[in-house]
């Protein structure tokens, strides 16, 4: 497997948020920084020189959605070679931005979520959202809006919801939250005690802890794109206790996470994909197979995500991309305080956007022979 | 640090600081120690008790508490405190002002203690205005990474 990577270098990055054609940057003095991708794109052509486009075509453009014909080129001359790694480092001070202030009560992020068109912070003040529109000119200051006030630890979204987890003060679902008609003003408390939810496949997963899950079953309704949006939710009809219940009892795992309807269960240097039945209310868990090895290459697993055709792996001082081949590369992050991979983007679904201790990276994989065609 | 110069004295469950300045009476519990059976959170051999009663007397000094009924404690840039990696402890309030207190090294990253183990960040905010942490050690820790 081929990976390469641009990194912003020296710059104030403590979380990082890609969506359309801008990257969201979340600096240590609580301001909102905007980089524009041709403004990215250009800075890694000029200094990466003939790898730049290669770089960019498969960080921003898979499946060469928006990608220029010389990008599209230099992405086919590298799947035709042999091997090719690269880094680009860019000073994070000279690609433009815009950088503005956001009016929040609250003293630290926490994470960060775009979702149709609006982010959302989740901090120890609570949770904000706020238009992406308008945030182009320098030094504004934005108000956004309160939309709950405990605090929050994690906010995801999918089934046309946001779930925020607010630790102990439980797992809230502000659903129908892109209802033209503003169904979604009020949140509802789903769950108890919550770090992190996944939403999709019918169900919300509510963390715990790293490992600790438990399924609430959600009941949908057609959108008017024909989407599934969740309505309501309650919790899965029993504990079942199958023999990978019990597995994952016995050997307790570094990390569990939810990717299309199946359990991923990183445990002793494998990535084991659980299948669960959403058609059970009691959402039993059935066979498990190992579809990644990491062993030897990072230590206990701190989080991890689901890109194209790989795992992304958090470990204590790097992070992995482990492809369904067990190919593997690892990127030396030091220590990282966000990992994001994009898998509903088609365009980003070959991008891992990582804030850490060494910057903020990109780092994308491939291309394999059959991306030549 | 006032706490340096007192001479701690041997009691059945550990060895006992006296109350001395301004810092309370604080016992290093032996079943804290990086020596002992079961499961309760240990201190690692690298943070004798006198070290252990230092960070208390930091955490003491300066009110390092949250809404909880606890002190928290570390060491500059995050040193390790505990046998399995922790680098913060947590002094739970006596429940008797009389009591000793005692602590021990705790992390967000123990399975079942997410949120327990993690200081709010208002709190982590004051050890990075302090200097004692990185702003990148401020967002893990606030992120249950550490």
């Amino acid at each position: 497997m081929r990976w390469f990577n641009a990194r912003l270098v020296d710059g104030p990055f403590e979380d990082a948020f890609i969506y359309r054609t801008s990257l969201y940057c979340w600096t240590f003095e609580n301001r909102l920084r905007v980089y524009e991708l041709t403004d990215l794109e250009n800075a890694i052509t000029q200094v990466g020189g003939p790898h730049g486009d290669f770089v960019n075509y498969g960080l921003f453009h898979a499946k060469g959605i928006g990608a220029t014909s010389r990008q599209s080129m230099a992405w086919r001359r590298v799947a035709e070679s042999d091997g090719f790694d690269a880094t680009i480092d860019i000073p994070a001070e000279d690609v433009p931005y815009v950088e503005v202030a956001l009016d929040l009560d609250a003293s630290s992020l926490l994470d960060m979520l775009i979702f149709y068109d609006r982010l959302y912070f989740a901090t120890d003040g609570g949770l904000f959202s706020l238009g992406s529109q308008g945030i182009e000119v320098n030094n504004r200051v934005h108000r956004p809006e309160l939309r709950v006030s405990d605090p929050y630890y994690s906010a995801s979204a999918g089934l046309g919801a946001v779930a925020a987890s607010c630790g102990s003060k439980g797992l809230r679902l502000l659903l129908h939250d892109f209802d033209s008609e503003g169904r979604g003003t009020k949140s509802t408390k789903a769950a108890g005690e919550s770090l992190r939810a996944e939403l999709g496949y019918g169900s919300v997963v509510n963390f715990k802890s790293l490992t600790d899950y438990e399924f609430l079953v959600g009941a949908t309704e057609k959108g008017p794109r024909g989407e599934n949006i969740l309505i309501s939710t309650r919790r899965a009809s029993k504990s079942f206790d199958g023999p990978s219940e019990r597995l994952i009892e016995q050997d307790p795992p570094d990390y569990v996470l939810w990717d299309r309807s199946r359990l991923l269960v990183f445990v002793d240097g494998q990535g084991v994909s659980v299948g669960v039945d959403i058609r059970s209310d009691a959402r039993p868990l059935g066979r498990s197979r190992t579809v990644v090895h990491y062993g030897g290459v990072l230590g206990s697993v701190l989080s991890a995500a689901v890109l194209k055709g790989a795992v992304s792996i958090e470990g204590e001082h790097a992070v992995a991309v482990v492809a369904d081949n067990d190919e593997t590369a690892v990127a030396p992050t030091g220590a990282v305080i966000s990992m994001r991979t994009y898998p509903r983007s088609h365009r980003y679904k070959r991008l891992v956007t990582v804030t850490s201790e060494t910057g903020l990276w990109m780092i994308g994989v491939g291309p394999d022979r059959r991306d030549a065609n | 640090m006032t706490g340096m110069t007192d001479r701690p004295t041997p009691v059945p469950a550990g060895l006992l600081f006296p109350v001395s300045g301004s810092n309370s009476s604080y016992l290093s519990r032996d079943d804290h120690r990086s020596v002992a059976d079961g499961l309760r959170n240990k201190w690692d051999k690298s943070c004798p008790p006198r070290r252990e009663y230092d960070v208390f007397c930091q955490a003491e000094d300066n009110g390092w508490r949250d809404n909880r009924p606890q002190l928290w404690g570390l060491e500059v840039g995050l040193r390790q405190l505990g046998k399995s990696g922790e680098r913060s402890a947590k002094f739970p309030d006596p429940s008797n002002a009389t009591d000793w207190w005692h602590g021990y090294p705790v992390s967000a990253r123990d399975p079942k203690r997410a949120i327990e183990h993690r200081p709010k960040p208002e709190l982590v905010r004051r050890w990075t205005d302090l200097g004692l942490i990185s702003e990148v050690q401020r967002a893990r820790i606030n992120r249950g990474k550490v």
